[in-house]
């Protein structure tokens, strides 16, 4: 008779463990710490360990990056030069006052090119570090000479206070300052290097970004003490992320990123900071955000240059009540020209303004610390029920009259008649 | 379009350990000790994760629509 395995149960005591083994991998997904040369020789090892555990040849190169937009550039570049079979054109050999357009380079070329890394890496007046392609390797440089184990492969340098880039470069919510087709064509890889770049997710793993899986998974290695013989393939995954950022995987490189050096949330643990970048990489790379909503990083910079025109021509609701919330909601209306034509406590004010019709709605479910955001929504001249957005030959519906419950009812496709009914009935 | 092929063969390692802690738990579930544990909503995941790992492949893909 075979014996039946005991299963585990949660005890109290290891349930008592579970609320500060989750902040421990908390604090490791929100790290800003710069990865130390010993992370860098740690995470070597345990790469090759990863392809061995999944019985695969190893890497021809694991090669370290400062930012997961270099990692995601450079891993899709070398991915789809692979691919076309054609060797890279030959390494420039001045760089170019860009550090994020310099790692993403280099990277390429040490990823499809590590021989050729390793010669050029002797020139003075190219200073980049040579390529890891074994373990041995990585022990030799870490144990005869510390200070010249490889460094990120690109520039880490942090950007100062007065480096913030010019307005017109952060009209998104993440900052590159490089042109990446103007890169994607001098690597030769052209549109097809751009697609696979976008592809990288299939590549993708997220080191100490994915924090929340490995705490579930680390917590019935450490503390429940599960004797299972698939931690032993699974230590190498882990080290990776208790020691560095994401990395993308290709069967013959190994890319990795540091982690970031600012992250910042609000009390709810988004995404938030209203003093500059909410991330921000060593190689300067950065994203905004308030309040979980992603703003172009201009807002944030230059708050300065927040008017009218801009608010106008913001066709992402979230963004655009953001703005007018800095502007102020007064000011806005009285900015714009807006002519009350209706009012309504439960349906809002119906607005005329030089450009057309907006209704100025109360969002009716309470934001978590008790208060309600308001809208601006666009209206048709005459409050005629909009189409439906799907359907591309949709048209307005018939003229109403102007009232804030017949605009209500027009944004969603009815009339006001039709919207009263429909909510008698759900109520 | 990318060979990926050892990405997803060392994913097996992460994934494994997942299937071997459910066959081991009996009470409460693996599910329930996730939820319990409360990782997710307290991360901030969206800070952490979300945010930075969309955005590189969000770039190239504007890079892209550019065209």
């Amino acid at each position: 008779m075979t014996e039946r395995k005991k299963l585990y149960s949660l005890t109290p005591e290891h349930r008592a463990q579970l609320e500060p083994w989750r902040d421990k991998w908390i604090a490791n997904a929100m790290s800003t710490a710069a990865m130390t040369h010993e992370d860098r020789v740690a995470c070597t090892e345990a790469v090759f360990g990863l392809y061995e555990a999944a019985k695969i040849p190893a890497p021809k190169a694991v090669v370290f990056v400062p930012s997961p937009f270099v990692l995601a550039f450079a891993g899709g570049f070398a991915a789809a030069a692979i691919k076309n079979g054609k060797p890279l054109p030959p390494m420039r050999q001045q760089q170019i006052e860009n550090p994020l357009w310099n790692a993403i380079y280099r990277a390429t070329h040490a990823a499809t090119q590590p021989d050729q890394m390793s010669i050029e890496a002797g020139r003075e007046n190219f200073k980049f570090s040579p390529v890891i392609r074994t373990i041995s390797e990585a022990r030799v440089f870490l144990a005869q000479k510390p200070a010249a184990y490889p460094d990120f492969v690109g520039s880490p340098e942090t950007r100062d206070d007065d480096g913030i880039p010019a307005a017109d470069q952060l009209t998104k919510w993440y900052y590159l300052g490089c042109d990446m087709r103007a890169l994607a064509n001098e690597l030769d890889v052209g549109t097809f290097g751009l697609r696979c770049a976008a592809s990288s997710w299939r590549m993708w793993q997220g080191g100490n970004q994915w924090s929340g899986y490995d705490a579930f998974l680390s917590f019935f290695q450490d503390i429940a003490k599960l004797d299972l013989p698939v931690y032993e393939q699974y230590k190498h995954w882990r080290v990776l992320a208790e020691r560095s950022g994401p990395r993308v995987v290709h069967p013959d490189f190994c890319i990795i990123s540091d982690r970031p050096e600012v992250l910042t949330v609000d009390e709810r643990n988004r995404p938030h900071s209203e003093r500059g970048p909410f991330c921000r990489w060593r190689d300067g790379s950065s994203l905004y955000a308030v309040h979980g909503v992603r703003v172009p990083g201009w807002l944030i910079e230059y708050p300065d240059k927040l008017d009218i025109k801009a608010i106008s021509s913001e066709s992402n609701t979230e963004v655009q009540r953001l703005m007018i919330e800095r502007y102020g909601w007064n000011k806005y209306v009285h900015d714009i020209g807006g002519e009350t034509v209706d009012h309504h406590k439960r349906w809002g004010t119906l607005l005329r303004t030089p450009s057309g019709l907006v209704l100025k709605v109360t969002n009716r479910s309470p934001e978590p610390d008790g208060t309600f955001r308001e809208y601006m929504l666009p209206v048709a001249d005459e409050c005629e029920p909009l189409p439906d957005p799907n359907d591309p030959n949709g048209r307005l519906g018939q003229p109403q009259p102007l009232t804030a419950l017949n605009a209500v009812a027009s944004t969603f496709g009815m009339t006001g008649k039709e919207y009263e009914s429909v909510l008698a009935w759900e109520s | 379009m990318i060979a990926s092929i050892a990405h997803v063969s060392t994913r097996l390692q992460w994934y494994n350990v997942w299937s071997a802690i459910g066959d081991s738990i009996s009470a409460p579930s693996w599910r329930e000790i996730y939820i319990e544990m409360g990782i997710l909503g307290a991360l901030g995941q969206a800070a952490a994760i979300d945010g930075p790992e969309m955005a590189p492949m969000t770039a190239a893909n504007d890079c892209l629509d550019d065209d």
